[in-house]
């Protein structure tokens, strides 16, 4: 277990029972989300440690937050846990930052019920109707491969993959049914030069994990966020193809709403005319919500 | 603890901490609806378990989402899982953000219509556990959603 969910499972054992505390949450569109979830009647806390790749790239952490601001509601505060040793930057972001060892003022805090700083209604509402949009688009294109994948995989008979030269020969038969050209990468060429430079690419038997990095980069174009408050820049999505799709452990389709979340319409690789159709009517309706 | 069991965790404090869910006795009614979802899983027969799993989840919902309603003054006609949602689409007392047409049109295709089949036509039963995962997250998707409205 990383140290950082270790921190979060002793910090939840620390409260009575009036505090409902939850360690490693699973939140439906979020695939990195706060360590901790406290509640009281009324009042949210998400709680944020640390984890040893945001200490040297904060970055990530600020995704983090950033992705959970705009899914949680406006009146749930973000803090953060510090370990006692730890310098940490861009704390600016959270409501409140907490020693670790300090439960007692936390749990002060909790009852206390402050009001977050940050007023950013207006953005959420607007990450909110991106992603139904985004979310509904992505479902018709990978819907029914991921549920399809799911099923296999619930009931034990993991397909096997096909040996490279079948596969690559059978691409090859793809691209050349679809009228792709082939780019040197060995990945069908998005012909939509509208997409080209939005198109990310997912590896062979993706995991959510490997989702997550093109999440994160899709949404920091998409948003912004400067002490504590969220801006939107620019809502345009991104394209995540792969040959294969990635499903969720126990919510099949959740890598395909956490990647909507973030802007990215995961999308087979191989259905190129349905989702040059998918995306055209996509972008217009995103076109329109800021008008 | 399962992802399954810290999806429920998270779901409970979400609704925990909702200010919305205020009304007396509500937030236990509903935090035990989800709990029965799990505890269905050691049901035999595997019709029933998965009919149960729907049925808890959906009492669950739709007590969330009267009492969302309820909170704000918002009148649903009819009081029911769709009418609520519909009402979420229109501007909401206290509320900044309303529904979007397209997350109504999908938690209604997607929850309102599939629960509706389940729990109102005999001898309707999903088809694969899978069916039932996919239903129960969506209903997990749409509180999530309106609570964060």
């Amino acid at each position: 277990m990383k140290r950082a969910d270790l921190l979060a499972r002793q910090i939840a054992l620390n409260f009575d029972a009036s505090v409902t505390v939850v360690a490693q949450p699973d939140l439906p569109y979020l695939l990195n989300g706060p360590d901790l979830l406290l509640a009281v009647p009324g009042f949210l806390v998400a709680a944020y440690v640390v984890k040893v790749a945001e200490s040297s790239r904060p970055y990530l952490l600020r995704s983090r937050l950033l992705a959970s601001k705009l899914a949680l509601a406006s009146s749930t505060a973000h803090v953060l846990l510090t370990r006692d040793n730890a310098s940490v930057k861009s704390t600016r972001d959270f409501d409140e930052t907490f020693r670790a060892s300090d439960r007692r003022s936390l749990g002060q805090y909790l009852h206390f019920r402050p009001r977050p700083s940050s007023n950013d209604d207006g953005v959420r509402h607007l990450a909110h109707r991106r992603f139904s949009l985004v979310y509904y688009a992505a479902r018709q294109l990978s819907e029914s491969r991921v549920l399809d994948r799911y099923e296999a995989r619930r009931q034990g008979r993991r397909k096997r993959r096909p040996k490279r030269g079948s596969a690559s020969g059978k691409r090859a038969a793809r691209i050349q049914q679809s009228g792709l050209q082939e780019s040197q990468s060995g990945r069908p060429a998005v012909e939509h030069a509208i997409y080209a430079d939005r198109t990310m690419w997912l590896p062979p038997d993706p995991k959510p994990a490997d989702v997550l990095r093109d999440v994160n980069a899709s949404l920091s174009k998409s948003f912004a966020l400067d002490n504590g408050q969220v801006f939107a820049i620019d809502l345009a999505p991104d394209l995540l193809l792969g040959a294969d799709l990635p499903v969720g452990a126990y919510d099949p389709l959740k890598p395909i709403r956490a990647a909507a979340f973030g802007g990215c319409v995961i999308s087979p690789e191989d259905a190129p005319e349905r989702m040059a159709s998918v995306m055209e009517r996509l972008d217009a309706r995103i076109g329109r919500l800021r008008r | 603890m399962s992802v399954h069991s810290r999806r429920v965790a998270a779901i409970q404090a979400l609704v925990v901490g909702s200010p919305a869910l205020s009304a007396p006795g509500l937030i236990p009614r509903i935090v035990a609806e989800f709990r029965e979802v799990g505890l269905c899983r050691a049901v035999h027969s595997r019709n029933r378990r998965r009919v149960l799993q729907i049925l808890h989840s959906t009492r669950a919902l739709d007590s969330a989402l009267k009492g969302f309603a309820a909170h704000h003054a918002c009148t649903a006609r009819p009081p029911s899982l769709g009418g609520y949602l519909r009402a979420f689409c229109r501007p909401v007392p206290g509320v900044t953000g309303q529904l979007s047409s397209a997350d109504y049109l999908t938690f209604r295709q997607r929850i309102v219509d599939r629960r509706n089949h389940y729990m109102h036509e005999a001898g309707a039963f999903p088809a694969t556990d899978t069916e039932v995962m996919t239903l129960l997250s969506d209903m997990h998707h749409c509180l999530t959603t309106v609570l964060a409205l």
